[in-house]
């Protein structure tokens, strides 16, 4: 039994709980879904005792899990008791290895290395990331990513797991093995999500949410009306013949990272949703449209006119997955404000996108963050824009609030998803790749 | 901190054991500052060039060296400034620019500077984190300090990564026709992005039971094959830059 009552307020002075009060029986899974910047994130902070240690706020009540007050504990006593995957990903990287990212914990539980590799083993196969043993985590994609830090928290097996959005990012057979996974798991789950997604019916018995800082029975969510405003116009982006290649550079075992595009078109005011497995080069296809990779050979042709890679950034903004990527300035003025926008211009995407020109945006959410980045390009302009997984962490009216403005803009968008639902919500063609090459959806 | 600057390889260097590679690293870290003859300071900078370029090619050599290039860029510009006084080498309108002394100085601090940073990339280019880590702990270096050290290792290629990110990001909002990147705001938000990273990884560390007092000890590591061979060529080189000094 774990019962959980808390109070907490950032020292900012923003009031995040005011008695959540959640009470759990042992091996329960419980899915909380709310908003960005609902404090999801933050209760799992508290939880692992990282709030209000390292994000400095007042912290009051107890969260009592078998007689024991966790939140009285250090946070390294913790560590059997409950462990979480952080939203962002690259937050929680310490080392330069997948093995080594593996190992660390199970050092401090004093495992001997029998034991570790023993584990280690049966979490690489469990997320299946055997080939990447010895790769730098900096090699793996987003969804690689994702999986290596859920396949540390198998390895640690607390008594409790949290998993802050950790469908997110997955592709639609990694989230069925995921919700598969936490069905058949004899542990206390709190996953925490921004929208619903299908498999979350398999794996979680009761659904809560987050309102004004106190828990409360969750009310189901229907996909927004999707009639996205049409604004077809003549420009044009395409690819040719391009082949992309990365190397992974760590390891001598797995080859080179390559993938093929015979022709990609999109038109301005366009919809097109590029779908794939974790790793198959979205992202990188991505990169090179927008000029941030040079691809090995082919071209990138804006109006009908080839473009060097470089001229590629004008044209092309791309919203990286993580957001975190392309927000450095301290608040959401300072980030409007660099893309040398008029203050009336920031004013309007500020009410537009709900923000406060003087938030500051290390305090933000993930959620909110990728708000603001999608801000960020609304205001530059661009005739086209990448949408790299901008779906996860937002809820489903945020999403379609994005889509919409750009749309409603005339900008040709090409939005990269994992979630069926959403692919089957918007409009206009389907992508995938498939065996390293980017093709049509039969 | 998600950073490798490892290139895998089964280069001469790459074979080395980590042991040996640590202790001559630091050796020529202190000779770099012994050395003064010409022959010395030609050795200096050129002997961890040609082994990073042997281990792991040139490619990686120069994507590593070129991180270096802004750094010697000024010296190379400021110091003959500074260092006027002695036998004029170019002058211009009866002002001496440079000096034989001054440029003496200059190519003894890019070869001490560049000799020093090159032999730590190339340790960081041949070696894993975890192997660091494990090398240090065998000269009897406590947990904390190894892995403190390994990630001051693994810091300034990983602020380069992150430049490099925060440049790219900042290029994409450039105006139309405008080439580059701003400068001093992405300097800035490098600095903030540093700062940010701080509670971030000692809340990662803690949450993976770093501080635990479970942690095992010391693993006693394997000596390789070849392992005292390994010892007196490094115990050679560094000889010979002590001979030439």
């Amino acid at each position: 039994m774990a019962e959980l009552d808390i109070s907490f307020r950032y020292d900012s002075g923003e009031e995040v709980f005011s008695s959540f009060s959640l009470s759990m029986e042992k091996g329960e899974h419980v899915l909380i879904l709310s908003p960005p910047g609902s404090g999801k994130s933050t209760l799992a902070r508290i939880l692992t005792g990282s709030a209000p240690k390292y994000r400095r706020g007042s912290l009051s009540g107890s969260f009592i899990v078998d007689g024991v007050d966790v939140l009285g504990l250090d946070i390294p006593e913790r560590m059997r008791l409950i462990g979480r995957v952080s939203q962002d990903t690259d937050e929680m990287m310490l080392f330069s290895s997948v093995h080594e990212e593996l190992s660390f914990p199970l050092e401090n539980m004093g495992l001997g290395r029998a034991e570790r590799e023993e584990r280690i083993d049966g979490v690489l196969s469990l997320f299946g990331l055997e080939r990447y043993r010895d790769v730098s985590t900096s090699e793996l994609s987003g969804g690689e990513k994702r999986r290596l830090m859920l396949a540390v928290l198998f390895a640690i097996d607390p008594g409790i797991y949290i998993l802050d959005e950790s469908f997110d990012e997955l592709s639609p057979a990694w989230r069925k093995r995921l919700a598969s996974l936490v069905k058949g798991l004899d542990r206390t789950v709190i996953a925490l999500g921004s929208h619903e997604l299908a498999e979350y019916a398999e794996a979680f018995g009761r659904t809560v949410t987050i309102k004004e800082g106190r828990a409360a029975g969750y009310v189901g969510e229907p996909l927004p009306a999707s009639s996205f405003p049409v604004r077809m116009n003549d420009r044009s982006l395409e690819a040719e013949a391009l082949i992309i290649e990365r190397d992974h550079r760590s390891s001598g075992d797995l080859p080179s990272f390559m993938l093929s595009v015979l022709s990609f078109s999109i038109r301005g005011g366009e919809c097109v949703t590029l779908l794939g497995e974790n790793g198959t080069g979205k992202s990188s296809f991505s990169r090179v449209l927008s000029g941030l990779l040079k691809e090995r050979s082919g071209r990138v042709l804006f109006d009908g006119k080839e473009v060097s890679w470089r001229e590629r950034r004008h044209r092309v903004a791309y919203l990286m997955q993580n957001p975190y990527e392309e927000l450095f300035l301290p608040t959401v003025g300072d980030e409007l404000r660099s893309t040398k926008a008029s203050e009336e211009e920031v004013s309007e995407v500020c009410r537009l996108f709900s923000f406060d020109p003087d938030e500051y945006v290390q305090e933000m959410s993930y959620g909110r963050a990728k708000l603001l980045q999608a801000a960020l390009f609304y205001l530059l302009d661009r005739p086209f824009a990448i949408f790299d997984e901008l779906d996860s962490a937002l809820s489903s009216d945020d999403f379609v609030a994005v889509v919409s403005a750009y749309l409603g803009k005339g900008v040709g968008l090409l939005v990269i998803t994992h979630d069926l639902r959403v692919s089957e919500m918007l409009p206009g063609r389907k992508l995938s790749i498939r065996e390293g090459v980017l093709c049509e959806c039969q | 901190m998600n950073v490798s600057s490892y290139v895998y390889g089964m280069s001469f260097y790459h074979r080395f054991d980590v042991r040996p590679k640590l202790f001559f690293s630091l050796v020529f870290i202190v000779e770099a500052f012994i050395v003064d003859s010409a022959v010395g300071l030609l050795l200096l900078f050129f002997l961890p060039m040609a082994l990073m370029i042997a281990s792991v090619g040139i490619r990686e050599w120069w994507v590593s060296f070129r991180r270096l290039l802004p750094l010697l860029v000024m010296l190379v510009l400021f110091i003959p400034l500074q260092a006027r006084d002695g036998m004029p080498i170019l002058s211009v309108g009866g002002v001496t620019v440079v000096t034989e002394e001054g440029l003496s100085l200059v190519l003894r601090i890019i070869s001490r500077l560049g000799g020093i940073s090159m032999a730590l990339m190339l340790l960081l280019l041949t070696e894993r984190n975890e192997e660091i880590i494990s090398g240090l702990r065998a000269f009897h270096l406590p947990y904390p300090a190894a892995l403190a050290s390994s990630m001051i290792l693994r810091f300034i290629p990983y602020l380069g990564e992150l430049f490099t990110e925060i440049r790219d990001s900042m290029s994409l909002r450039l105006e139309e026709g405008r080439r580059g990147y701003p400068m001093l705001p992405s300097i800035t938000a490098l600095v903030v992005a540093a700062i940010r990273m701080i509670p971030d990884t000692a809340a990662s560390l803690e949450e993976r039971g770093y501080g635990s007092a479970e942690r095992i000890g010391y693993e006693r590591r394997k000596r390789p094959n070849g392992y005292f061979i390994q010892w007196a060529i490094g115990a050679i080189i560094a000889l010979i830059l002590f001979l030439v000094r």
